[in-house]
């Protein structure tokens, strides 16, 4: 009960808004892998009121204590507004965004005991916005995306928690954009244009219940960047997710019938 | 160790990469390349069109007067038809013609010269009057607090205003299908069009929208008088309106010298920060006996006869000759009739009379005439006169 009050609390961050985004965090991967042959998959819903979307993150271990991860994240969102002053003034128009970013990482795994661990990966994304201003006027910006992000992660018998710090480089490397978009966005394109790349950081939480070889998760990335709202930058992101022991789960499949294999915990 | 080594090497590799630099190649579009080739023909206009919406300066922003939003494909539109001169019957006359650029947008002849040679009645009213059209004017009928077009306040928005000229036999002289007509006939208002309206659609009343964007964009608010009211703010304090009255150290002794006169003597009709008059029209003595109805001819008032638009005093120093007539040529003679000039008439302005219900004389001495024309040369905008997106767009 009381992780659903903290979800609530925390929606309180995602206020509806009626504006365009250029850029939107994904939440952060803090990957619970650790040993050689561990896999995680993870499918988590995004948003707040106006702006929705999914992530998909999975984790592999393919040697001891190092992993790799690849993650996707997709949001959308519309909202009317009006940008063309006439009068009679024309009925609002319906505007829109979308985003998706790609990302791949690998992580170290520093153990400290078999509850605890720090994590430092390194990752490159790329990623597209597109917003739609109505009367086609589009904005396309597509960006590129390396980071470093050390964590610590802890993982007991009923929940798990995480914390973690990416350091990004966020690099728009092209865009296409109408002219005749609403100003205030322009301004903040052309103030991304002569300003990239940017040097982002951003504070990652995640918390969970374990119902193995499920857990249920909350993820929250706070962006600590000042300069957010200067360029249309979407400073917080927020999901809930269901992460699977994949390879928990795929043991137990195929384990013989009649033999009862005991379940591997993921604590060391 | 070795495993560490590997880590580090590749942290190192990844930050030796987010230093280089991969600079973004944004491209901003507007027209079609086809479409700005047919533009080009005939017209020099950015492949990006400037945007029009002014910001006006704190010192009047602290009153409440706010600049209104412009489309700026609209203004853009509404430049090439206002230099447009095949939309007068004789296709030697734009609205550009009375309204010169470099002068304020007025005209320097007591009347202005429409097609054919014919004369107007009127001065031609300077455009650049005002600190922005909209904000004066206000963008929609009668309102809010938007005050009516002509010197005799017979149009009551910038749209209206400009048809009235268009249509006018003395002026521009066409008749409304017309005025579509002469556009329809040059292929490159179709993206003009296009842009500004979201169809190719041609129509006397969008012209006259354009037109009206075009006007209401104007705004003359960068003058030494702003730079020195903002200056004033800054001392005043964050939360207070500026004291116009205080000498502003950005003046010369002749110019605060002026400035006192004219708050003394006329910002009671013309206005402290020529932002807004207080009056929307008044009789200021001119004549005794009334030759021209004004504002009077309009309402039907008999109270309102020979009364004329206050107009608000920006650039007035290069928009002569000055009053609906024009009959004063220079600022001087203007200090002189308020000096020892003005004529008894029975819908004299209140503010001009004196306790007998005579004409007031404010008998400036030589030296305050001097000083007062020395504080109205600080209401020239040169920034507004010289600007590009507001010049003459036909090649």
């Amino acid at each position: 009960m009381r992780y659903f009050f903290f979800l609530i609390a925390i929606s309180g961050l995602f206020a509806s808004c009626t504006q365009h985004y250029f850029y939107s965090p994904n939440t952060l991967h803090l990957p619970t892998v650790r040993e050689r042959g561990d896999m995680t998959a993870e499918v988590s819903l995004n948003g707040s009121n106006q702006i929705k979307g999914v992530e998909v993150k999975a984790a592999w271990c393919p040697v001891e204590k190092t992993s790799v991860m690849v993650n996707y994240m997709h949001l959308q969102g519309s909202f009317n507004r009006s940008t063309i002053f006439t009068f009679p003034p024309p009925p609002s128009e319906q505007h829109s965004g979308r985003g998706y970013l790609a990302e791949l990482g690998i992580t170290r795994h520093f153990i400290i005991d078999q509850y605890r661990m720090f994590t430092l990966t390194a990752g490159g994304s790329i990623g597209r916005s597109v917003n739609d201003y109505d009367l086609n006027r589009l904005a396309e910006l597509n960006f590129n995306r390396i980071f470093l992000q050390p964590a610590f992660i802890s993982q007991g018998e009923m929940a798990d928690f995480g914390i973690g710090l990416r350091f990004s480089r966020l690099g728009f490397y092209n865009g296409s954009i109408d002219y005749r978009i609403a100003e205030d966005d322009l301004i903040s394109i052309q103030k991304i244009d002569a300003s990239d790349p940017f040097w982002i950081p951003d504070l990652g939480l995640s918390a969970g219940i374990n119902f193995s070889p499920v857990h249920l998760k909350c993820n929250l990335v706070l962006s600590v960047y000042d300069k957010n709202d200067e360029y249309s930058f979407s400073g917080n992101n927020l999901s809930v997710s269901l992460l699977f022991d994949v390879d928990n789960m795929i043991k137990k499949k195929t384990s013989t019938p009649g033999k009862k294999k005991k379940k591997k915990k993921r604590r060391h | 160790m070795k495993k560490s080594f590997l880590w580090m090497g590749m942290f190192a590799t990844i930050l030796f990469a987010a230093s280089c630099n991969n600079k973004s190649d944004f491209t901003y579009y507007h027209y079609s390349d086809e479409d700005y080739s047919l533009i080009s023909e005939k017209l020099t206009l950015p492949q990006l069109p400037p945007k029009y919406s002014a910001k006006l300066p704190e010192h009047l922003t602290r009153f409440g007067l706010s600049a209104a939003a412009i489309n700026s494909d609209q203004a853009t539109l509404g430049r090439v038809l206002f230099y447009d001169k095949t939309l007068s019957s004789d296709k030697k006359v734009s609205c550009a013609s009375c309204h010169r650029q470099e002068i304020g947008f007025s005209d320097d002849r007591a009347v202005s010269t429409g097609v054919d040679g014919r004369q107007g009645t009127r001065n031609s009213i300077a455009l650049s009057s005002v600190a922005n059209f909209a904000a004066y004017y206000g963008q929609d009928l009668n309102g809010p607090g938007g005050i009516p077009f002509f010197w005799d306040n017979r149009a009551s928005t910038a749209a209206a205003q400009n048809i009235g000229s268009m249509t006018n036999p003395l002026e521009m002289n066409m008749q409304d299908h017309e005025i579509a007509a002469a556009v329809k006939a040059q292929s490159f208002y179709r993206p003009l069009f296009n842009k500004a309206f979201g169809d190719e659609t041609i129509s006397t009343a969008r012209i006259s929208e354009a037109i009206a964007a075009f006007v209401n964009a104007m705004g003359s608010f960068q003058s030494r008088f702003d730079e020195a009211s903002n200056e004033q703010l800054a001392l005043d304090g964050q939360y207070s309106t500026p004291n116009y009255k205080t000498s502003f150290g950005k003046f010369s002794a002749s110019e605060n010298a002026g400035k006192a006169i004219y708050m003394n003597n006329c910002a009671s009709c013309h206005s402290e920060n020529f932002g807004r008059p207080r009056k929307f029209f008044s009789n200021n003595g001119l004549d005794a006996v009334t030759t021209d109805k004004g504002v009077g001819g309009v309402s039907f008032n008999n109270a309102e006869l020979g009364s004329f638009k206050v107009p608000t005093l920006r650039n007035i120093a290069i928009t002569a000759p000055y009053m609906h007539d024009g009959r004063f040529a220079t600022l001087s003679e203007v200090v002189d009739h308020y000096s020892h000039g003005i004529k008894s008439h029975p819908n004299l302005g209140y503010e001009l009379l004196n306790s007998t219900g005579g004409p007031v004389q404010m008998s400036f001495s030589a030296q305050d005439k001097e000083n007062l024309i020395a504080f109205l040369g600080t209401l020239t905008d040169d920034v507004f006169k010289n600007d590009e997106r507001f010049s003459n767009p036909f090649k």
